[in-house]
Formats: structure tokens, C-alpha cells, sequence
């Protein structure tokens, strides 16, 4: 063995020395490391299926949805549908029938929230809808502002009970620049809040991590001062204790990645395969594999750090040269 | 070769600890430090070893000036020195045979060189038979020999022993002198501080006698009190 090898397992042996030594502060320091990682995990967690929601709508390309009040029947809406065809900003659309909304809600609610929107009605409870794709999505304001004119005589559409021929027939819009502006305003929230409170505990972790090192610092005060008498290099005498600090950071990575995988798990089960739907509105969360290997390393990397930086600023403060 | 040029140290708290002192120390020479407590000894000491730096003048051991020393450089300027202290600065929870292989274990030496160099120490101190004892079943004289056999098995050219018989009863403290005598008579360099006058006056060696920060007395075969 070469003597570089012998003087790190020395090295490697004294850190575990000083985990056993401090078992509480060591514990209560893992624990601190581990809410922390499980937090940043957590926010990068959200970050990511946010992205990839935002992804989602973008794939659709829809511009614009538009519901017709619920009196017109799938017959009438061909009326609309030819205001569409004929209108050259309009690239595309998808007609939504009553049938496909109903179709729609049975299956992707439970047979309780179901029954409880529905109860004795039918499908003709249920507004049609177009998914309207334009060639400029720039010009979505300018399409709302005609079709939301349009009434129950243009497409020659009887108006239900309450209605009159002049009422528009839109009955609900929604377009996804607003839902992607909405989406990317709380993306932004998020990833803030996310990294102020990662900041916050990762200060904490330093601190309590950095204390728990100066505790074995102290405890080895008189061999550190012999240490030095006798030639002992930096690297040799401040080691274990970096080492040490990395061990706990390491230990909280892999404990903070079981639980994000866990909860991840929990989660991702409730909600069954195919993510929850609400309208338009589409829930699926991303499998944990598709970012797991990002968070391992990402987790390990910043509970090194976190760790290491904490041991390094106790060594700093109380090993003297 | 120790060489202090025109050294001047003042603490950050006021103290003036010395005032321009000069002197070198030949190779192989053994040289009582003496003069009373707060005279400047241990500064002397720490700077050779470079626990402190001049706040001017140089100091130079083995041809290299110490002040300029980097940080990474420090321990191993200090390989090359043996030190011994009055409270022997032993690990309790260590064997003797561990405290000595300590020192080897932090230059990084292997196992193999440990089993051979620590034996060898301890015979020298003569303590052989006491490897496997730890420090509290020892005498005091015993453990000073222990911290002895730490400071030279790792062959340094210098030994500085800082009151090394301060806590021993006068049979120990000539036991202690002799085994530094033998140290020294194989080449090492010794650097004795003492408040002990019976000890510099039997041993008949250099003393630099220091008092409030300047040398008052450098005499080869001298004793401890000024006889001029």
C-alpha cells in the first residue's frame, strides 16, 4: 500500500470515530440534512412536472377553447363549425361533442363524483366545445373578440328557455395563453419559494452541521495540538472531519431520496395511471424515473456540499496551524 | 543550523516578548535557553518551529528563513523537529507503543516501518517493557521518556524540550538529561529551556540566557548562573 492509501484509511477511520462520538448532535444533524434535501427534491419535483404540464399544452397547440351554452345541440354547432372553416386565421379545430364530454367526465372522474355532477341529468347537460388551433397564436385576441359576437341567429340555432335569438352562443372561452401565463406564474412562484426556503435550511444545515463538527473538533483538541507539533499536514488533521461532515451530508442525500421516492410513489398511485383530468385541464405527473437519476445526483452532490462546508468552516474556526 | 537575526516579536496585546535577538545554533550543539518565567523562552521556541512569526529580523533553521514559510509548508519544517513539553502531552486513551507510532502515522509511515522504528525508540528511552502500559500507569519520568521516544523516532535534527524536567524528581530530571545527551551526542541538535540549575550546571553546555527579551548571556560550557 502506498503511503498516500494508508494515511486516507486513517483518514477514513477517524470520521467514522466521530460519527460514533457525537451520536445525537450526528443524528440531529442527518435529520436537518434530510428535510432539507427532501424540500429541494421536492420543489425540483414540482418544477419539473410543471414544466412538463406546460410542455403538454404546447404539444396540443390549441389556442383557444370555446364552450356554446349547453341549449345548443351537436346538430345547431355545425352552424358555429362554419364560422370557423371560413375564417382563414383558424388553422384547425377540434369538435367536442356532448357525447365526447360525457364520455370524457365518466371516465376520468370516480363513479361518486360522477353521480354527484350528473345525477339525473344526461349528456345534454353538457355544453359542446371547440379546441380551436390558429396559424398565429398572436391573433387569439382578435378571433375571441368575433366569435364572442356571434348569437343564436348567425348559425340559426333555436335559443333555449331564458335565451333570445340575439344572445351570443359562446357560453365559456378559455384560451391557453392565459392557463400557459397562469402556469408559468406559478412555475416562477414556485421555483422562489422553492429556493428561498432551500436557502433557509441549507443555512440551517451548514450551521448545525458545522456545530456538530466543532464538537468533535473539541473532543479531539489535545491529540489536534500534538498533531501539529509533530508535522501533521492540514489535509491529515482537518480530513476526518470534512469527511466526516460529507458522510452525513451523503447519509441524508440517500435517506432524502427514499422518502421523495416514496411520497413521489404514494402520490403518483392516487392518482392512477393517466393522471387526473378536470376539463380541459389535464393533471399527469411525470414517472419518478424520468428525473430520479437528476435528483440522486443532484441530492448527493448538494448534501456533500452542504456537509463538507459545514465541517470546513468549524475546522477553519477552531484548528489552529 | 538555527540562525536569529535581529528578531523582535511583539503580541498583538502589547507584549514585547523579544527585542532584537541575535544568535546561531552549529549543528549537533546542545544549548540550554535560560532566564526567568515571561523572559522569552517559549517565544524563542515557537518561532523556531513557526507556531508564531517575527514581527521582524529573520529566523532561519536548516538555511531556510521560517517567516516565509507557506501555511503547507509549516509540517514539515516541524518533522524536522522533536519537541518534548513538561506536561509530556501524552493521549491517555493510547498505549505508549501508540503514542509513539502516532508520530509515524501522521508522516504517514506503514504499519510495517511502525513495528520496526517504535521498538527501536522505545529502547533507546529504555522502555521496552512498558508498550503495552498506558500513561496513567506510569511514573512521570516514565511518561516524559514515552514523549521522548515520540520526538525522536521520527530521526528529527533538532529536539527542542521545553522544561522537559519541570514536573520530575531530580533522579528523573538527570535520567531525562542524560537520554538528551545521548540524543544529541549521535548529532541530533538539542535545545534544553530549564528553570532546573543544578541540571545546567552538571551538564556544562552552551547557555543563552535571556531576560526581558534580550540575550544577556551566550557562553559555551556555562552554568546557570552568571559567575563573571
Amino acid at each position: 500500500m502506498s503511503n498516500k492509501t494508508v494515511q486516507f484509511g486513517r483518514i477514513l477511520k477517524q470520521s467514522f470515530k466521530g460519527l460514533l462520538r457525537n451520536k445525537m448532535m450526528v443524528f440531529a444533524s442527518f435529520l436537518v440534512t434530510v428535510i432539507t434535501l427532501t424540500v429541494l427534491g421536492a420543489c425540483f419535483a414540482v418544477a419539473r412536472n410543471i414544466n412538463h404540464q406546460i410542455d403538454l399544452y404546447i404539444e396540443k397547440e390549441y389556442s383557444l377553447s370555446v364552450y356554446l351554452r349547453a341549449s345548443i345541440s351537436d346538430e345547431e354547432a355545425k352552424g358555429f363549425a362554419k364560422i370557423l372553416d371560413e375564417d382563414e386565421r383558424v388553422k384547425s379545430y377540434e369538435y367536442v361533442s356532448k357525447e365526447d364530454a360525457y364520455n370524457d367526465y365518466r371516465d376520468n372522474y370516480s363513479e361518486e363524483a360522477f353521480d354527484y355532477i350528473f345525477g339525473e341529468k344526461d349528456k345534454d347537460f353538457l355544453p359542446v366545445s371547440f379546441n380551436i388551433t390558429l396559424y398565429d397564436s398572436d391573433q387569439t385576441g382578435e378571433l375571441l373578440e368575433k366569435l364572442i359576437l356571434v348569437n343564436f341567429n348567425d348559425i340559426n340555432a333555436e335559443p333555449g328557455e331564458d335565451e333570445v335569438a340575439e344572445n351570443e352562443v359562446i357560453w365559456e372561452y378559455s384560451s391557453t395563453e392565459d392557463l400557459m401565463n397562469k402556469v408559468i406564474k406559478i412555475r416562477n412562484g414556485v421555483n422562489i419559494a422553492g429556493i428561498l426556503i432551500t436557502a433557509l435550511l441549507v443555512f440551517f444545515s451548514v450551521v448545525i452541521i458545522s456545530n456538530t463538527i466543532m464538537l468533535s473538533v473539541f473532543a479531539r483538541k489535545k491529540e489536534i495540538e500534538i498533531m501539529n507539533h509533530i508535522g501533521a499536514t492540514k489535509y491529515y488533521i482537518e480530513g476526518p472531519f470534512i469527511v466526516e461532515g460529507c458522510l452525513i451530508g451523503l447519509a441524508g442525500a440517500v435517506a432524502a431520496v427514499f422518502i421523495l421516492k416514496g411520497i413521489y410513489g404514494l402520490i403518483t398511485g392516487a392518482m392512477g395511471e393517466g393522471g387526473v383530468t378536470a376539463g380541459v385541464f389535464k393533471l399527469e405527473l411525470l414517472p419518478f424515473g424520468s428525473f430520479g437519476a437528476a435528483v440522486i445526483f443532484g441530492l448527493i452532490f448538494v448534501g456533500c456540499v452542504i456537509g463538507g462546508l459545514g465541517a470546513m468552516l468549524a475546522a477553519n474556526r477552531h484548528i489552529k496551524n | 543550523m538555527i540562525k536569529f537575526d535581529k528578531v523582535v516579536k511583539d503580541y498583538p496585546n502589547g507584549t514585547h516578548a523579544l527585542r532584537g535577538v541575535s544568535f546561531e545554533i552549529e549543528d549537533g550543539e546542545f544549548v540550554f535557553l535560560i532566564g526567568p518565567s515571561g523572559a522569552g523562552k517559549s517565544t524563542v521556541e515557537k518561532l523556531i518551529w513557526r507556531e508564531e512569526k517575527a514581527t521582524s529580523g529573520t529566523v532561519f533553521v536548516d538555511g531556510k528563513n521560517v517567516n516565509e514559510l507557506k501555511n503547507k509548508e509549516i509540517p514539515f519544517l516541524r518533522r524536522k523537529i522533536g519537541i518534548v513539553f513538561q506536561d509530556y502531552r501524552l493521549l491517555p486513551q493510547k498505549t505508549v507503543f501508540e503514542n509513539v507510532a502516532f508520530a509515524l502515522e501522521i508522516v504517514g509511515s506503514d504499519q510495517k516501518e511502525i513495528e520496526k522504528k517504535v521498538p527501536t525508540a522505545l529502547s533507546i528511552v529504555g522502555l521496552s517493557k512498558k508498550a503495552d502500559a498506558f500513561p496513567s500507569e506510569l511514573s512521570g519520568g516514565e511518561q516524559q521518556r514515552t514523549a521522548l521516544a515520540r520526538a525522536i523516532v521520527n530521526a528529527p535534527d533538532i529536539i527542542i524540550a521545553d522544561e522537559p524536567t519541570g514536573n520530575l524528581d531530580p533522579k528523573n530530571s538527570i535520567e531525562i538529561m542524560k537520554l538528551l545527551r545521548a540524543i544529541n551526542n549521535k548529532g541530533t541538535t538539542v535545545i534544553v529551556t530549564t528553570h532546573d540549575k543544578n541540571l545546567v550546571d552538571t551538564m556544562n553546555k552552551r547557555v543563552i540566557e535571556i531576560n526581558k527579551g534580550v540575550i544577556i548571556r551566550d557562553e559555551s560550557n556555562g552554568g546557570y548562573d552568571n559567575e563573571q
